[in-house]
């Protein structure tokens, strides 16, 4: 939505990564939101990302996600640095952490 | 007459809904006495937007529209012309949507704001754990918003990480397909709100989203089962209606399944999404429409009440939205054009009842459906809207 992407826009930044930085898909696991995500810092805890991804694409914030690696269905770790999990390029899923009752 | 004196809502002027100035005002449900205001975010409006473009545009016509594309006003419904308290609000689209059909949402749609509101206040000592409170809707423009209640824009739990996205969500697929044809056919089970969205099951999947869904009441002890819904989304030409068709039921396998609780596991979605893809291959139109899962135990522990032997039906069930269903479908279906969570459930005496909930007034609400002989997405038209990409 318009209205949840405050982010100014830099298609500059958008045209290539930077040197040394993550570029990586993700998406919810409907499909319904997909995006790319360029220039984040390798050093990131993936928690801290995945967080900031669910916000970006106006997922509810009161949930806690995960995110698994679509290729090697490995759920990445909250706390540890997201480059030491994923490669350039790789493609991700945000699943809620939540359960039906 | 002023409308206030006829018992009408005053809509106050439309405000864009990233300042929709709306504020929750938590009160002691004994007393009265305020216990302090609550604002209402952005992203707390995140559902009602959904709904608001589902009513608006895929209802009417314009199933072509992107909810990214759309850009909102609120129109809060003021109880009196001296007072910012509201009976609730609507949301519309902005121009230059073609379309700017109101929706109405009551105080109810931010029960969940309420919710976070008295957790704040139990955390700071001004309500203590299970003291009952209340709350109202307010409007409350700048000038006028009370201290401690700072409008927020966005969402502030956001940890502050830099980096560029680009919006590559895919466009909409829906099938093209004269409602009549399928009405004509179908058998009607009518429940709640007549004014929902139709739904429409395909035999067969109904029956198998009921005998996964029923699946963990033959365990000792029983647990709750589950599958995941497949279908369509329609258009209807003629009336320029949207709709759902949902043409099977996958089980859920891999989860963590409890008495009182189902939890899929990633590995439950990663088989789900393997699914998904390959169905989706042969047939793009068909997307994840909802779920479907059993709540496998007695209600009241299966106590009945005297009268039961001579009631035709016992009205005792555990057919209704948990807490927990509401979040987990807020979360897996968050900007969903549908979300449907079917329950199959059980009477206090055993009888086996179930029901339908999709999102209204921005929580789940039961509502009724239609079972088909049969659907074949593959016969109809599969239409595709055009999009840019957005970066942000």
């Amino acid at each position: 939505m318009k209205a949840l992407t405050p982010s100014p826009v830099k298609p500059a930044a958008l045209a290539g990564s930077r040197r040394g930085m993550l570029h990586f898909e993700a998406r919810d696991v409907t499909g319904t939101h997909v995006i790319e995500a360029r220039n984040v810092q390798p050093a990131t805890p993936a928690g801290a990302v995945a967080t900031a991804l669910a916000s970006r694409m106006a997922l509810p914030p009161n949930v806690p996600w995960m995110m698994r690696n679509d290729s090697t269905g490995a759920v990445l770790e909250e706390e540890k640095p997201i480059g030491d999990q994923l490669q350039a390029g790789a493609k991700v899923v945000l699943s809620p952490k939540a359960h039906l009752g | 007459m002023n409308p206030s004196e006829l018992g009408l809502p005053l809509s106050a002027a439309p405000v864009p809904v990233e300042r929709a100035s709306l504020t929750l005002l938590l009160r002691d449900a004994e007393t009265g006495a305020a216990v302090g205001f609550e604002p209402v975010r952005l992203d707390d409006l995140a559902d009602h937007m959904a709904e608001t473009w589902r009513e608006s545009c895929l209802r009417q016509h314009h199933p072509e529209l992107s909810l990214s594309e759309l850009s909102f006003n609120v129109r809060p419904l003021l109880k009196t012309d001296h007072g910012p308290a509201c009976h609730g609000f609507l949301l519309e689209p902005s121009p230059p949507a073609p379309t700017s059909l109101s929706v109405p949402f009551t105080a109810h749609s931010l029960r969940a704001v309420a919710t976070r509101a008295a957790e704040r206040f139990i955390g700071c000592g001004q309500l203590k754990r299970g003291q009952l409170y209340s709350y109202e809707v307010q409007f409350r423009p700048e000038p006028e918003r009370p201290a401690g209640s700072a409008p927020v824009l966005s969402d502030t739990a956001s940890p502050p990480l830099e980096f560029d996205t680009c919006d590559r969500s895919p466009t909409l697929n829906w099938l093209e397909v004269p409602r009549r044809s399928l009405l004509a056919r179908a058998t009607a089970f009518p429940a709640g709100n007549a004014e929902a969205f139709q739904v429409f099951f395909v035999s067969s999947a109904f029956a198998r989203a009921e005998h996964f869904a029923r699946k963990g009441g033959s365990t000792t002890p029983p647990v709750e089962t589950g599958a995941v819904l497949l279908g369509a989304l329609c258009s209807c030409p003629e009336s320029g209606d949207f709709f759902v068709v949902v043409t099977d039921a996958h089980e859920v396998l891999g989860a963590e399944q409890k008495a009182f609780s189902l939890n899929y596991t990633d590995q439950s979605w990663l088989r789900i999404q393997a699914l998904l893809g390959a169905r989706q291959a042969v047939t793009p139109a068909l997307r994840l429409v909802g779920q479907a899962h059993g709540h496998n135990f007695l209600p009241g522990n299966g106590q009945t009440c005297a009268a039961c032997p001579a009631l035709p039906v016992c009205d005792l069930t555990n057919v209704y939205a948990s807490e927990d269903d509401q979040l987990w479908t807020k979360a897996t279906f968050a900007g969903a054009p549908c979300a449907l969570c079917f329950i199959f459930g059980l009477s206090a005496r055993g009888d086996r009842v179930h029901g339908l909930f999709t999102p209204h007034d921005a929580r789940l609400r039961q509502r009724g459906y239609y079972v088909l002989p049969d659907f074949h997405p593959e016969s109809w038209p599969c239409r595709s809207a055009c999009r840019t990409p957005v970066s942000a």
